[in-house]
């Protein structure tokens, strides 16, 4: 056995769960688990610096399996590694938030909650922290288990253990898929690790090959919550509590995407043909492209604030895969590897990015939900004043949403259009694929807007009632994740740099880095030329600010406050609010039918199969009914009179002494 | 990185942009058998509201520094644009242009939706519908112009349009970003986010003073760019020298652009956003028709 800080890591994770579980008070434990994530974060940062500093795989052994070809080893590639890494530090974001947001579930128990957290997090930083299938499908399917416990921790309402149920069965009957090719691999190389598996994809012909692909696509895509696949995620992100909606968006769905990169970018560009990887490129990057589109025009008509950011995730999932899908389709094309690096880097960019503004901003869903009861944005408004840092942060979270400059999600967004536009010159339906990111990303600032504006901006209504103060715990992590998206957008360069070594892609094959983080894509390789250098574009933002302050300034004129001007008509500002329900009305009628609501048919062999499911019903209620009945009648005899129960005992007697004569003769 | 350039475009967008609203008003003062302003009308406008009473609806800070914010996007926006200064790269290229641009119309919305009133909010709806329907369509050209050029460069579009003359797929992206710049500019039949008469000045409704006069120069400094982008990249000849000749032949350029959006814009009455929609998703085949054309090779 050696030593690994990741497998401490889990370990004290573990303990953490352990430690919290009989705690009654929200506040012990929270402070509590918060340190157990705490450590533990240090702990995975510290063995993924490491790896990602010397780019080479640590291994920590604990035991094995020889019968059937496994065993339980920690192992940290560069790719493992960074997303450990953000698992743990987003994680930690969502801890210190719980503190103060779970604090308004009183009457459930906090022992349930964050011994449910911690495993969760053990769990996701397991999975990719494993080389090997077997332990790699433990850990996933525990993640699933403890997840589907806490998206349902509310378990008074029932919309949210149906989507728990719906999460459940989704991503179960996918990761089936994940069984299925782990097993079959392990028939053909007698082992379940993942070079192995490599090996064994790599020797098979390409019919068995494809269908496996499709298994492992199906299994991951699910987890990722890509569009058709993800049906799921609009549900469930919603009606889990909002910390859990963080962790779920922000990075349990980058852990699906972590296995289509292992899958497609790491196996299938070593073992498969020029020809398979640009199908499956296409395939995944014109799926990505849909799931961008749908999300995004879907979200632009959606008025309950969490289910405007899981759809929102649902679309930036799409353009993760859409950069990949480009980048594993060129990963073989002689002369085209600048692009095939830039698909997979903004690819990669983009996953850390996702993760940090969406976790932000379901946090900061959730703080709007902690002040005012609702997530209809319907019924909200004038947040702005009631809690300035949290709108602050959500500001900056919509801005990096949407992708505008200076934030991270233009950056990398930026790296998705050289991908898409280069690629678009070799292989010309990418071009559409532009477009349409360009598109998408327009309907993402609609939607953004329409839940910032809503929310936080205009006048408070009435509905809302009396805001409750937020605690300082939430507003703490958010801004912590608002300041590094401002961080991570004005020094790209740095950042593209590590995202390269984690996925093996060479960075600056493909761009020219400048010492003030600028990057120049290299006219090499099929990339053209294009820079984007945040820092001196900042200076000129500034310098244009400074400029338009001092035209204002120029003159020194009276202020003064006056009420709403609704065309000198007296009306109550709840009689002339402008609800979000209204926002983009004609664009939502000509884009109605995208993503269509499908009503599940109650079918009666589905009833069959889940009162077949009902163990409950048919078996354990009857045994235990039947038991009683037994015990009813022994009981009967029990009279109380110790003559009868002499006379019990003599023919006892007799019987036993009349077995012994017929066995022993 | 070319800070002359940066400097040149800036400064001249800020102090020709207003020029360009008083030929604007006196077209249509012509049209209208009106007399009509003087030409110098919009730059008095301007001074006249620094002068102004600043009336505060709300005490949001939003409110307050979303004008500058506005002014300045659009200035970075106008130093990106490829007017002729240099033929280095500016430290962005055309992905930066767009989204600069779209930071700017997204400060006017979040400045309208802080003021709290329900005209500003429904004009910045309004605002982003146009956007969504007017931005795809001036991507897809420049994209087209991208392949050409074999560069997301403005500078290398413009240079190459120069040099290899005008083809097919660039005229045809040509045409589409004239077709929807009546939009982009935010004039009749198009001016649905503002629309007077209906949502009275949409975003701008709260605003007053200096405030006022920001946003005003923001947005006309931001039709000077949408005008100066499609004369730049799509209408670039004839390549005089020195560089303040191919300056000055722009601007003739973008006087007839402003000339024309104002004899569309007295003779139209509004759209209806989606009946705009509706004709902005033909422009659009137009547009992905030349991008089709470019990626053939015409």
């Amino acid at each position: 056995m050696s030593y690994t800080n990741i497998a401490s890591a889990l370990v004290l994770l573990v303990l953490g769960a352990l430690v919290v579980i009989r705690m009654r008070s929200w506040i012990i434990a929270g402070w509590t688990t918060a340190f157990f994530v705490g450590v533990s974060a240090v702990l995975v940062w510290s063995d993924g610096i490491k790896v990602l500093v010397s780019g080479k795989t640590l291994h920590g052994f604990i035991f094995s399996l020889p019968r059937f070809g496994s065993g339980l080893e920690i192992t940290i590639d560069p790719l493992g590694g960074a997303f450990a890494m953000l698992v743990a530090a987003v994680s930690f974001m969502a801890a210190i938030y719980s503190i103060g947001y779970m604090t308004h579930y009183r009457r459930e128990s906090p022992g349930r909650f964050y011994s449910l957290l911690q495993l969760f997090i053990a769990s996701m930083i397991g999975v990719v922290s494993v080389a090997d299938w077997l332990f790699f499908i433990v850990f996933w399917e525990l993640m699933t288990l403890v997840s589907y416990f806490l998206v349902t921790f509310e378990r008074s309402d029932p919309q949210a253990m149906r989507a728990g149920f719906k999460y459940f069965i989704m991503t179960h009957v996918a990761t089936a898929g994940l069984l299925v090719t782990a097993i079959y691999l392990w028939r053909l190389t007698g082992s379940f690790g993942f070079e192995d598996h490599q090996a064994g994809l790599g020797g098979m012909i390409i019919g068995v090959r494809s269908l496996l692909l499709a298994l492992y696509f199906v299994a991951f895509a699910t987890k990722a919550g890509v569009f058709p696949l993800g049906d799921w995620v609009p549900d469930v992100y919603p009606a889990a509590p909002s910390a859990i909606s963080a962790v779920l968006s922000g990075v349990t769905s980058k852990v699906g995407v972590y296995g289509l990169l292992r899958i497609f970018w790491l196996n299938l560009t070593h073992v498969g043909t020029s020809g398979e990887v640009m199908t499956w490129g296409s395939i995944i990057a014109f799926l990505g492209m849909l799931s961008a589109f749908v999300g995004g025009v879907t979200a632009m008509k959606v008025d309950d604030a969490k289910r405007l950011l899981a759809l929102s995730s649902m679309s930036q999932v799409g353009y993760i895969l859409l950069a990949l899908g480009i980048g594993i389709a060129f990963s073989k094309t002689p002369g085209m590897e600048s692009v095939a690096l830039l698909g997979i880097l903004a690819s990669g960019f983009h996953i850390l990015n996702d993760a940090i503004y969406k976790s932000l901003l379901f946090m900061n869903a959730g703080s709007v939900y902690y002040a005012t009861g609702t997530r209809d944005l319907n019924r909200l408004g004038g947040l702005w004043g009631v809690m300035p840092y949290v709108a602050v942060a959500g500001l900056v979270g919509v801005l990096s949403l949407a992708g505008l400059p200076p934030t991270n999600g233009f950056a990398s967004k930026w790296v998705i259009y050289q991908a898409a536009v280069s690629g678009g010159l070799k292989f010309a339906p990418f071009l559409v694929v532009a477009v349409v990111a360009f598109f998408v990303s327009l309907s993402t600032l609609a939607y953004s807007l329409k839940y910032f504006n809503t929310a936080f901006l205009g006048k408070p209504t009435s509905e809302q009632g009396p805001p409750v103060r937020v605690p300082v715990a939430m507003a703490v992590s958010q801004c912590l994740l608002a300041l590094v998206c401002l961080v991570v957008g004005l020094v790209p360069a740095l950042v593209i740099r590590t995202v390269g070594v984690a996925l093996g892609a060479s960075s600056t094959q493909a761009f020219d880095m400048g010492w003030i983080g600028a990057l120049h894509t290299l006219p090499v390789g099929g990339g053209i030329p294009a820079s984007w250098s945040p820092l001196s574009l900042l200076v000129v933002l500034l310098v244009a600010l400074v400029i338009a302050q001092l035209i204002r300034k120029s003159s020194a004129v009276h202020t003064r406050a006056v009420p709403s001007w609704y065309c000198g008509e007296e009306h109550s500002d709840d009689e002339v609010r402008y609800r979000a329900h209204g926002f983009y009305l004609p664009f939502n009628l000509a884009f109605g039918k995208v993503y269509p609501h499908i009503p599940v048919p109650r079918l009666p062999s589905l009833r069959g199969v889940l009162s077949a499911l009902n163990f409950d019903g048919w078996l354990y209620n009857p045994i235990l009914r039947l038991g009683g009945r037994l015990t009813d009648k022994v009981s009967r005899s029990h009279v109380g009179i110790p003559q009868l129960y002499m006379i019990w005992q003599v023919a006892g007697m007799i019987l036993v002494l009349a077995l012994l004569f017929v066995l022993v003769k | 990185m070319s800070i002359a350039a940066i400097v040149v475009n800036g400064v001249l967008a800020l102090l020709l942009a207003p020029l360009f609203e008083g030929v604007t008003r006196k077209i249509k003062a012509i049209i209208h058998s009106r007399q009509g302003p003087p030409l110098t009308q919009a730059y008095i406008d301007i001074l006249k509201l620094l002068g102004k009473e600043d009336l505060r609806p709300t005490s949001n800070s939003l409110f307050r520094f979303g004008p500058a914010m506005v002014l300045a996007s659009f200035l970075v926006v106008a130093a990106l644009t490829p007017m002729g200064v240099g033929n280095e790269s500016v430290g962005a290229d055309m992905v930066a242009w767009v989204y600069f641009l779209t930071l700017g119309a997204a400060a006017i919305i979040i400045t309208g939706a802080a003021s709290g009133n329900p005209f500003a909010v429904a004009g910045g709806a309004r605002e982003i519908m146009i956007l969504l329907s007017v931005e795809p369509i001036i991507v897809a050209a420049l994209i087209t112009a991208a392949i050409k050029s074999h560069s997301l460069r403005l500078v290398d579009m413009v240079n190459w349009n120069l040099v290899n003359g005008p083809t097919i797929s660039l005229v045809g992206a040509g045409v589409a970003f004239f077709l929807a710049l009546q939009a982009a500019l935010g004039k009749l039949p198009f001016d649905i986010p503002e629309a007077e008469s209906e949502i009275v000045d949409g975003p701008l409704v709260e605003l007053s003073g200096p405030n006022l006069a920001l946003l005003k120069l923001g947005i006309l400094v931001r039709q000077f760019v949408y005008c100066f982008m499609l004369v730049a990249v799509f209408l670039p000849w004839p390549a005089l020298k020195p560089w303040p000749l191919y300056i000055l032949s722009g601007l003739v350029k973008v006087l007839i652009l402003f000339v024309l959006a104002a004899v569309i814009e007295a003779v139209s009455p509004r759209l209806r956003i989606d009946q705009a929609m509706g004709y902005m998703g033909r422009v659009l085949f137009v547009a992905l028709a030349a991008l089709t054309f470019a990626a053939i090779g015409v």
